[in-house]
């Protein structure tokens, strides 16, 4: 309202989520996030790559009705990435609002998707919306955009592979709630690979197999086992015909470790299954 | 790639991450030396131990090898329970109950895991038909049928262990079902009439653990079980007793245990008794042995007497020749050895004799002594190569016949048998197995001569050579007499293996005999006499004619029938190696 500029009409619109999208609960995540955005509460969603979180934030902005604004962080990444920059044009100067102000401003919930690789003093400028002010200053153009209602802020978060120099600082993890994600139970990651790769239940079923047995190399010459969407990626070429040995080591074994007696024992694993 | 040995340093991590990975488990594995054929991965208190390397095998790399057996090892640690007793099951039960347990145990691990069908069946090759004529090669395809459904075996015995193992009302699950199994099946063995010996027998194929964690030690007061019990002793690897030095227990140990217990120069004798030597070349015996009648069905006692008869030197340097002309067969033999004589000492527990107390066993023995029972003696422990622990004693066949000359290289049978043991005294030597060379002929039932040309407690030296160079052929071949009198030599050593090498080139036939089977049946009762003894008997043959009656002595397995003499010199040594391997 109070930009110089307002946004095109829509602009927001862009940002919603038509269809549903597939999403297997694995617990009461889905009611306690929707007691979480009742109270606006800013939320973290912890758990290992590739497990579902993304899904999950996609499928709560559709069962929500809001728009969802999602954003990769990095380290590259500066504040004016989040909040928005002056752009040159014909006129001379033109103020362009940031993911995070968009959000802000148009009522979406705004995922920062992995928010410990952007750097620290990047990172503080969620700070004011995450407390009692919501609000977001834009220091530059000098204005505080007071947050949206419907405005909610989550942030990924994986706890278990970057370095203590990259944590979270306690002062940005006290302000969220949590949500643990884990690789689904086995059931419902079946299902999962299965719906997502369009393969049979059995075949599913392996791949879930070989995954778990993966997982019990994290911390013991792994950093990671395979995660679902590496289950998924093997369940789409398998799909294609593809042998599914072969199909493991493209998606499952060579992209998780460089390590030749590693290959050598995940290899192992494979042909233990077919 | 395939038939390169491979080292079990070279697979430790991906095995030790593929365990982890496939059952959660972190247990350690570790190497240990092994030689033999029959050395075979086990499961002890501090970890799962595998051979030190393998050579290839049907043709599946090594890799596989140790792939196989880590993953029947996890199947029992997942599936086999505790272990139970042995009591009320014959030695022949006991191994048939492990054939059903490693194929139970395998059928459940692979409904989790379907590939491992593929990677175990490999190398399960025994094929069906032929002679079934033993108990192992009935195992074998018992246990091939049990895990390759495409294996076709018309063998009734076969067939019925295979559909009662998967009969519908029968629960795999259930870690007693193999024991009724066993007993019927083995009752069938018996009846079957099929040799059966706990001593010798090693668990098939090559990857499957030994299975003593199935059994209960505590088991003795069944004396057929004694021979699987020595197996027991050795397998325990306490780590109280391993003085831990960093990381890898079994090697630090190893290594240490070499210094302590000097290890000797192969063939010095040096652990023989002098006295033997001694003997051997001074009090020459003349013993006297029943022989068998098979007319009347029983032995002739007093019958048949041995004389021993001092060998004539001849020239050393003939013996030398035939090494220096057989360079390179001695070089193959050497490298076909390969690195076996640095084999690895393994410290036995509950021992008879050893360098120092087994503290286990002796507070045992303590408490024994305290409350009044009898005290087990064994209280040492001894370290030793439990791998390759063989006493050899090559039997040299000097009838007349032996003078023949071999058509093909105009040499006589004599001189070939000869050169033939020179190199298989070579290759002997070269592995450290301790070995004596005698020889026989016979001049009626008065008068079995028998020649040492070569003791165990001799080195293969110069005075050895002239003896062997000096052999010479007469007479003829009472087989019998002389297999009695070698089994004597070899029941007095204490080794873990006594084999008896008999190179011979005709049937068994003397002056006072004209009954053709008689010396025949009679030498077939000394193989059996030998064998219950604990002495194994294998017999090369170089009469082409030999199949009809060498089956009938030594049995189904335990021959050879050379075809071209000629290739004797270097086929001997070869068939040793692949013998004891
Ligand atoms: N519970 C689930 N329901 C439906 N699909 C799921 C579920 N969990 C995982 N998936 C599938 O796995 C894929 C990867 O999940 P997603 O992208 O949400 O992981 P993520 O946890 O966000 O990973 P990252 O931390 O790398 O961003 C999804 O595209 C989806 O196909
Ligand atoms: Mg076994």
């Amino acid at each position: 309202m109070n930009s110089p500029v307002p946004p095109p009409s829509g602009v927001i619109d862009q940002y919603r989520i038509a269809t549903q999208p597939y999403y297997r609960a694995g617990g009461d995540e889905i009611a306690l996030f929707e007691a979480a955005y009742a109270a606006r509460m800013p939320m973290m969603l912890k758990g290992p790559t590739g497990c579902g979180k993304t899904r999950f934030i996609e499928f709560m902005a559709w069962k929500l009705g809001k728009p969802l604004v999602t954003l990769a962080c990095n380290e590259d990444m500066t504040a004016s990435d989040l909040v928005g920059r002056f752009l040159l044009d014909a006129e001379g100067t033109r103020w362009q609002d940031g993911p995070l102000t968009i959000a802000a401003r148009h009522g979406a919930i705004c995922y920062l998707d992995e928010v410990v690789e952007a750097r620290q003093d990047t990172a503080v400028v969620i700070h004011p919306l995450t407390d009692a002010r919501r609000a977001l200053p834009l220091e530059k153009k000098n204005e505080l955009v007071t947050a949206h209602p419907d405005f909610q802020l989550v942030i990924s978060y994986n706890p278990g592979y970057q370095s203590i120099l990259k944590d979270l600082k306690q002062s940005t993890k006290q302000r969220f709630g949590a949500l643990d994600f884990h690789y689904p139970p086995r059931a419902i990651e079946i299902e999962i690979v299965a719906h997502e790769a369009r393969i049979p239940d059995a075949t599913a079923a392996t791949l879930v197999s070989i995954g778990e047995k993966t997982r019990h190399l994290k911390g013991h010459g792994l950093e990671e086992g395979a995660s679902t969407r590496m289950l998924i990626h093997a369940g789409l070429l398998i799909a294609q015909g593809v042998d599914p040995v072969a199909a493991c080591r493209v998606t499952l074994v060579r992209p998780i470790t460089d390590d030749v007696d590693m290959r050598d024992a995940l290899d192992g694993v494979v042909t233990a299954f077919f | 790639m395939n038939d390169v040995a491979v080292h079990f340093a070279d697979q430790r991590k991906p095995l030790a991450w593929w365990l982890r990975a496939l059952w959660n488990d972190g247990t350690a594995l570790h190497p240990f030396g092994a030689t033999l054929s029959v050395a075979r991965p086990y499961r002890s208190n501090i970890g799962l131990h595998f051979p030190d390397q393998y050579r290839a095998v049907q043709g599946a790399g090594g890799a596989l090898v140790y792939r196989a057996g880590l993953a029947h090892l996890a199947a029992h640690h997942a599936f086999s329970g505790p272990a139970r007793s042995r009591k009320g099951l014959k030695p022949v039960q006991v191994a048939l109950f492990g054939v059903l347990e490693d194929a139970r145990v395998e059928h459940l691990a692979m409904r989790e895991f379907p590939g491992l069908r593929r990677l175990w069946s490999r190398f399960h090759v025994a094929q069906a038909g032929g002679s079934a004529s033993t108990f192992l090669s009935l195992a074998v395809r018992l246990s091939r049928a049990l895990i390759d459904p495409d294996f076709a075996d018309d063998h009734p015995w076969v067939r019925k262990g295979r559909s009662m193992f998967f009969h519908p009302a029968g629960d795999l699950n259930d870690p007693g079902f193999p024991r009724e199994l066993a007993s019927l099946l083995g009752n069938d063995i018996g009846q079957m009439r099929l040799q059966f010996n706990a001593k010798t027998y090693v668990v098939e194929p090559l990857y499957r653990d030994d299975n003593a964690h199935l059994w209960l030690p505590e088991d003795d007061d069944d004396s057929t079980a004694q021979a699987l019990m020595v197996e027991d002793d050795i397998l325990l690897v306490n780590p109280e007793v391993i003085e831990t030095e960093g990381g890898d227990v079994i090697e630090e140990e190893s290594d240490d245990d070499d210094a302590e217990a000097g290890v000797k120069p192969v063939g010095t004798g040096a652990d023989d008794d002098p006295e033997l030597a001694t003997v051997a070349l001074d009090a020459l015996r003349v013993v006297t042995y029943p022989e068998w009648d098979w007319m009347i069905g029983a032995s002739r006692p007093a019958w048949c007497t041995v004389q021993e008869r001092r060998p004539m030197p001849g020239d050393s340097a003939a013996i030398d020749a035939i090494l220096a002309r057989h360079a390179s067969l001695v070089d193959r033999i050497d490298s076909l050895v390969g690195g076996n004589e640095l084999r690895k000492p393994e410290r036995l527990r509950k021992q008879m004799e050893g360098d120092r107390f087994d503290l286990d066993a002796v507070v045992t023995a303590m408490l024994d002594v305290r409350t009044r029972r009898t005290p087990d003696p064994r209280v040492h422990i001894r370290v030793d190569r439990r791998e390759r622990d063989l006493a050899v004693l090559v039997l040299l066949d000097l009838s007349q016949s032996t003078n023949d000359v071999v058509e093909a290289c105009q040499a006589r049978v004599l001189d070939l048998a000869r050169e033939a043991t020179v190199l298989l005294a070579h290759a002997m030597e070269k592995v450290g197995d301790q070995f004596a060379i005698h020889g026989f002929c016979s001049n009626g039932r008065g008068e079995v001569q028998y020649q040492r040309f070569k003791d165990f407690g001799h080195t293969f030296d110069a005075g050895v050579k002239a003896r062997l160079a000096g052999m010479t052929g007469q007479w003829s071949t009472r087989m019998g007499g002389a297999l009695r009198h070698a089994t004597a030599q070899l029941v007095a050593r204490r080794n873990d293996r006594r084999l008896i090498l008999l190179i011979t080139d005709g049937e068994p036939h003397d002056i006072d005999v004209h009954d053709p089977r008689y010396l025949l049946q009679d030498a077939r009762k000394a193989v059996d006499e030998a064998s219950r003894a604990g002495v194994f008997t294998y017999c090369m043959s170089l009469d082409p004619k030999a199949d009809h009656y060498v089956q009938r002595i030594f049995g189904p397995r335990n021959w050879t029938v050379m075809d071209h003499i000629a290739k004797l010199p270097e086929k001997l040594p070869a068939l040793y190696l692949r013998l004891t391997r």
